[in-house]
This record gives C-alpha cells, structure tokens and sequence, in this order.
C-alpha cells in the first residue's frame, strides 16, 4: 500500500536523487553519466537485472532500502573487460550503494525531510528477484555509454512500539 | 623514510584504489589491507603503522568498535576514517579518538579533495 505522505516527498525529492546519481557515478566510476528519461515514483520496484542490491539503511524515525541493479555487461564494462562474478558484484555495488546513501545525505533538502539514515551491510540476489514491495519508492535509470545502473529509493516511517 | 599505511575497508574494489592513492600521491608505503574490524585490529597490532585508515559500515566488526579497541591497545594510533557515514557518527568518531574523517566518496583524481586529503593527514600527525 501507498503512503501518499512519502509518496509526495519522493516526488518532490526527484531531482535530488536524479542529480545525486549522476554525480555518484561520475565520482566513482568516472565515467561520463547522464539520465535519459525521468525518474518515477512507483508502488512497487521492478528489478529484472543480472543482480540487484539492496541497501537498508535507517533512524529513529524512517527505514529505508536503497535498491541498486546492473546487468553482468554493465558490470563488466566497469571492470575493464575483467570477469565477474558475484563477489565482484557484491563487492562493487555495495560500495556504489554506500556512496549514493552517503551523498543522500549531503542533500540539505533529502536531510530536512527525513534525517540522516545509518547504513546497514548490504545484501546482493542474482538472477530470480524481479519484484521488491517496500510501499512507495522513487526509481530510475543512469547512464553511461550504453550500459546503465538501475536505482530505486524507498522508504517508510519506523513503526513505534506503543 | 615513507610512513607506512594500512588499509581496512569491506570493499576491495575501494581498498586497490586508496592503496594506489596513498604510494602514488602521497608516497605512503601500504604495509597490509584489511576488509573488516577484526582485521583492522589484528593488522594494526602486526605492523603498529604510521596511520590506520578505516570503513565505518563493514561485516563482522564495524570500523568505531574496531577504532576503540586499537586505541585501547595503542592510545597514541593514528587512525583516520573513509565513510559514507554522516551525522553524529562523524563526531561520535572524532571524540572517541580518530585523528581525521574524510567522507566518501573519494575524488581521487580532483585536485581540491587531494588538497584537502594532504591536509588532513598533516593535521593528523601534528595532534
């Protein structure tokens, strides 16, 4: 089900984290990126890449999973051509992930609304999750050559024990 | 002499590129890398370097428990942080002991955060 409350927020945080992924990818990638088409909020994420990422992260009033996908092309052109496998993925993604979570919250405007979030250890499926329900998130592509990396931002107000 | 360096960061894709900044910029001699907590401590009771660097968000040990035990250890260890991490860990860190935190990502190739680099390291070993 949808939070309309947050639902709107992501909406109106959309070009923080489609400005926040190019630059992400440019620093730690270095490579050229760019966005193509616009980013969405969405029910549900579709992830249907060789491996998806997830990131949790979270304070004492939001939780949050940062999603991250790449298909094993993508992946190799990053690594120069070099083989890969899910250690590298794992390896790779995680810190990606890291990164954007961090750069997130160098963003007064992503930080006025929901804090800061503490980043958990990330975890990494391939091949077989298509589908993350995790209420409301933004998600989009970034760009570079003609591969791409897949991101989704989701999240939710903590539950409070009463 | 070169200072020696060791590395402790979850990521091996990050630790190859610090190590290549640390020789190439700084002339740094990388005496080991490690990927969590308790390598961070066992590598640093090994070498005793110069400067430990350490990831805050890695498995088994996090980067501030394996910092507060270094220190416990070794309470003159120079020990600078690379994180993603922001907030209060930033200052939780830096009145537990580190000498410098340099938050990710790293912008190895712009000569503004290398400035700012260098200058963290100084500061670090004039405390």
């Amino acid at each position: 089900m949808q939070n309309f409350e947050i639902s709107k927020i992501l909406t109106d945080l959309k070009n923080v984290f489609e400005e926040t992924i190019v630059e992400c990818t440019q620093v730690f990638f270095e490579q050229k990126s760019r966005l193509r088409e616009e980013w969405k909020v969405v029910e549900q994420f579709i992830f249907d890449t060789d491996f998806v990422l997830t990131l949790s992260s979270g304070n004492p009033d939001y939780q949050a999973v940062l999603v991250v996908g790449i298909q094993t092309s993508a992946l190799k052109y990053l690594q120069n051509n070099e083989a890969v496998n899910v250690n590298v993925a794992m390896d790779i993604l995680g810190e990606f992930a890291n990164n954007y979570s961090g750069m997130l919250a160098d963003q007064s405007d992503f930080v006025n609304s929901f804090g800061v979030l503490r980043q958990e250890i990330p975890i990494l499926y391939s091949q077989g999750l298509s589908l993350l329900n995790f209420i409301s998130g933004v998600q989009g592509k970034v760009y570079f050559e003609n591969h791409w990396i897949k991101t989704g931002y989701a999240i939710r107000e903590r539950r409070k024990n009463v | 002499m070169s200072k020696k360096v060791v590395i402790v960061d979850d990521s091996k894709y990050l630790n190859s590129k610090i190590k290549t900044f640390f020789e190439k910029e700084f002339q740094y001699e990388v005496s080991a890398c490690g990927y969590d907590g308790n390598e961070a401590v066992q590598l640093y009771r090994e070498h005793q370097p110069d400067l430990i660097t350490l990831d805050i968000t890695m498995p088994n040990k996090d980067g501030q428990q394996a910092m507060k035990e270094i220190i416990s250890e070794f309470p003159d260890a120079n020990i600078l942080i690379i994180s993603a991490v922001r907030g209060d860990t930033v200052l939780e860190c830096m009145s537990g002991g580190a000498k410098g935190y340099i938050e990710k990502p790293l912008k190895f190739t712009n000569s503004e955060f290398i400035d700012d680099f260098k200058a963290t390291l100084d500061e670090a070993f004039q405390s």
